[in-house]
């Protein structure tokens, strides 16, 4: 049990480790007890998209591998960067779930491990938790109640948040995330992993409104959503075409990421007038779209919301995310489970039940 | 003396091929399909992306009972599960993955025997998991019509995978 001493100048030292997919990440924040804020102080990230790109995408037991041999010289630099010893940490968090069961592992057990060795204790964070705190690292989180969109290569869902460790999926994905839709789409205009970014990239000199795809579930009464069909129209309009060329390429990446951009938008601004909330949160690794934050931003001034986004490099997996929830659970005096493991299939709303 | 047949039957032809012309009637042949699975059952799945592997798989588990209305792509976890009537029903996708070694070592083999039917996407990348039992479904966009799809069933693998 961490004890608190909330006075000016005492602060406490969160050791964090991310493994759960395709970073290694490790980062120490340092948290102030007076007003719950805080900084980084020092951040590593090892990501292995270039081990990983010959294959089109993750590869779990080569994560693992790599994971494992990545992290103890990662923590001993970010120590030394730090100027910290061990025992100058007040506390270790690691993702503990959901994610791949290998990666977890190595995170987990690594963490366990250290914090036995040294005596110091370990708190468990769920991957999706940090992504939806993130705003909170370098700037101050919304007040509570606030709508996160959280959109990334494995997930895209609506949460919302009326406290720390108080979550409500109110809307998800049916079938392919957005970051998947972007990824497949990628695959199918032949370009390089991962495809996100690169069909951002050629967006850029792009006609969107050349070809005219689907806005799946725009018109549908509810939260949530569907990318499969998008994946498959943009599949018949490369079979329509033949050959593509470039500037095909540049316009259906155009076409592609307006309409996955259409509906995150829509149904993000919609989630808030019917929850009656009034800041927004944007995370996960496509939240780094730029056509997606200059959309937002642009609709939701009209509608008296507030878009809060992450710094860009907090956007994508991290450890200061997962260093800055453990730090609001210990502020917040709420206690983590004490019998806990590396759990892949961690949902949201279990995350005080355990 | 025992009749036997003159010429031995070809495994590796088809045991059901068929035209399908709309999402909907994927949908049936599926659901039709799902009548002849039992617990213990492994389905590959076999065709390109956008072919249907996945629109295939989702009418399955309906017909096998799963009642989840989100069933999200296995692309990024790997394994989803979901409970079935009288079956638990796994969908894999294995399109990440590079061999066996891999599989073996987050549990596949566990999900390939009663109560849990099994349904694997991408099932190229470690074919040595898979035994003689297996069912093989192969998807396949035809050239003249972008809506059409051709479905093969078959007890081996297919020619083109």
């Amino acid at each position: 049990m961490i004890r608190l001493f909330r006075e000016e100048g005492s602060s406490l030292f969160v050791l964090a480790i991310e493994s759960s997919c395709d970073e290694t990440a490790v980062a120490i924040y340092q948290g102030e007890l007076i007003n719950g804020r805080g900084r980084i102080v020092a951040e590593r990230v090892a990501s292995q998209i270039a081990t990983h790109a010959p294959f089109g995408g993750v590869v779990p037991e080569i994560a693992s591998r790599e994971h494992l041999a990545a992290l103890p010289p990662m923590v001993d630099a970010l120590l030394g960067e730090a100027d910290l010893a061990w025992q100058g940490l007040d506390a270790i968090a690691v993702t503990a779930g959901p994610g791949l069961m290998g990666a977890l592992l190595v995170g987990v057990s690594y963490a366990k491990a250290a914090g036995m060795a040294h005596g110091i204790p370990v708190i468990p964070v769920h991957h999706m938790e940090g992504h939806l705190l993130a705003p909170g690292i370098t700037g101050d989180l919304p007040a509570f109640p606030f709508i996160t969109l959280l959109v990334s290569g494995g997930h895209t869902m609506l949460v919302r948040v009326d406290g720390i460790g108080q979550y409500h999926v109110i809307g998800q994905t049916l079938d392919d995330a957005a970051g998947e839709c972007f990824d497949k789409s990628a695959r199918l205009l032949g370009l390089a992993y991962p495809g996100g970014p690169e069909i951002s990239r050629l967006a850029a000199f792009g006609d969107a409104a050349r070809f005219d795809l689907p806005r799946p579930m725009l018109n549908k009464d509810n939260l949530n959503f569907s990318f499969s069909g998008l994946k498959t129209a943009v599949m018949y309009t490369v079979r329509n075409a033949g050959n593509l060329t470039k500037d095909m390429r540049c316009d259906l990446a155009a076409s592609i990421e307006i309409a996955v951009v259409d509906v995150l938008v829509k149904k993000s601004l919609c989630a808030c007038h019917q929850e009656n909330v009034t800041h927004l949160v944007v995370a996960g690794g496509v939240a780094a779209n730029r056509h997606l934050r200059r959309q937002l931003e642009g609709e939701a001034a009209g509608r008296e919301i507030t878009v809060h986004l992450p710094d860009l490099r907090y956007c994508t997996d991290n450890a200061a995310m997962i260093a800055y929830a453990a730090f609001q659970y210990c502020w917040s005096d709420i206690h983590g489970p004490v019998d806990w493991d590396a759990n892949p299939r961690w949902r949201l709303v279990d995350i005080n039940k355990s | 003396m025992r009749w036997l047949p003159e010429v031995p039957p070809d495994r590796t032809r088809p045991v059901t091929e068929k035209r399908l012309h709309s999402e909907a009637e994927t949908v049936a042949f599926a659901e039709e399909f799902a009548h002849t699975l039992k617990p213990g059952d492994v389905v590959a799945m076999h065709g390109d992306l956008g072919a249907g592997k996945s629109v295939f798989c989702r009418a399955v588990m309906r017909a096998l009972g799963v009642k989840d209305e989100a069933m999200p792509s296995p692309t990024f976890a790997i394994i989803q599960e979901y409970e079935g009537k009288d079956c638990r029903v796994a969908h894999m996708d294995w399109y990440r993955l590079t061999g066996g070694d891999e599989l073996d070592a987050i549990g596949v083999r566990d999900y390939m025997q009663p109560p849990w039917i099994c349904l694997i996407e991408w099932p190229g990348r470690a074919p040595e998991l898979l035994d003689a039992s297996t069912r093989h479904v192969k998807l396949a966009c035809v050239d003249d019509d972008l809506e059409v799809r051709r479905v093969e069933v078959l007890t081996t693998w297919p020619k083109q995978a």
